[in-house]
């Protein structure tokens, strides 16, 4: 193997691993929704992305249309623009279209964050060894999880399903902890959320109002300044 | 034949796609950047 390839490998490692017990949450939360285990596979398969895919599962369980499962996947992912035009300034330059091409199904929020901090440019054999094993992760830790659901009797499969809510209430709590400003953030996205379940507002839009619109009004009330 | 969900687990993975590839693929070359 290539040595950029492998020092990638390494980079990823922790990443595929801390990638799995998420994944198996995803798993469990697909399949006790009631998604097959095939297509719960796919969906991390094919997506590699963490709040859209549970945000979508959720979706499809509810039977929402597909323009608000488009419309809410964009909104949730509309950060990997932003993250791909940071990696683009560090790439080893030139390189050719469909390398770049690969590489960027496994642009996350963790793998861009190592990404960045690479002191040297970034190599296309760096970059597929990075994502390497944070994609198997992922999909092994669905597999497994929806594995795991399937064996189980209906009436544990369907207490599963509230390990969605335990995993999200995992990330949120500790954020709000060591900022004022994501606590802002997260209530304001509770308030509203609570507010528009009473309304005739559609489960995929309710995620995409309160996802734009409290983030809207922590970047105006908590803007963060630019450094010179 | 193509089931609702299998549409819909193609549409989430061409959007988050795009959103990651876009940028790669637009710009051939390094751009002005603050970052």
């Amino acid at each position: 193997l290539n040595d950029e390839y492998k020092r990638g490998l390494r980079r990823g490692l922790p990443i595929g691993l801390g990638y799995i017990t998420v994944s198996i949450a995803f798993g469990i939360m697909a399949v006790s929704g009631g998604i097959s285990v095939w297509n719960a596979i796919m969906i991390s398969a094919t997506n590699l992305t963490s709040a859209a895919q549970f945000a979508g599962a959720g979706l499809i369980i509810s039977g929402a249309p597909l323009y608000e499962i488009a419309i809410t996947t964009l909104v949730i992912n509309i950060r990997y623009l932003l993250m791909s035009f940071t990696i683009l300034q560090k790439l080893k330059m030139p390189m050719p279209g469909w390398q770049r091409m690969i590489f960027a199904f496994g642009i996350t929020d963790e793998t861009f964050t190592l990404a960045v901090l690479e002191k040297e440019e970034l190599t296309f054999e760096f970059m597929m060894g990075l994502i390497t094993l944070p994609y198997i992760g992922w999909a092994f830790g669905t597999v497994i999880g929806a594995l795991l659901t399937n064996m189980l009797p209906q009436s544990i499969q369907n207490c599963l399903a509230i390990a969605l809510y335990a995993m999200f209430i995992a990330l949120i709590i500790p954020a709000t902890k060591r900022s004022r400003e994501v606590t802002f953030v997260v209530a304001v996205a509770v308030v509203l959320s609570v507010i528009l379940k009473f309304s005739p507002v559609s489960s995929g839009f309710s995620i995409i109002i309160c996802a734009v619109f409290a983030a809207a009004l922590g970047a105006k009330m908590f803007p963060k300044e630019v450094e010179e | 034949m193509i089931t609702k969900v299998a549409l819909a687990i193609a549409i989430m993975a061409v959007v988050t796609y795009l959103t990651r590839v876009l940028p790669l693929v637009l710009f051939k070359e390094k751009i002005k950047s603050n970052f």
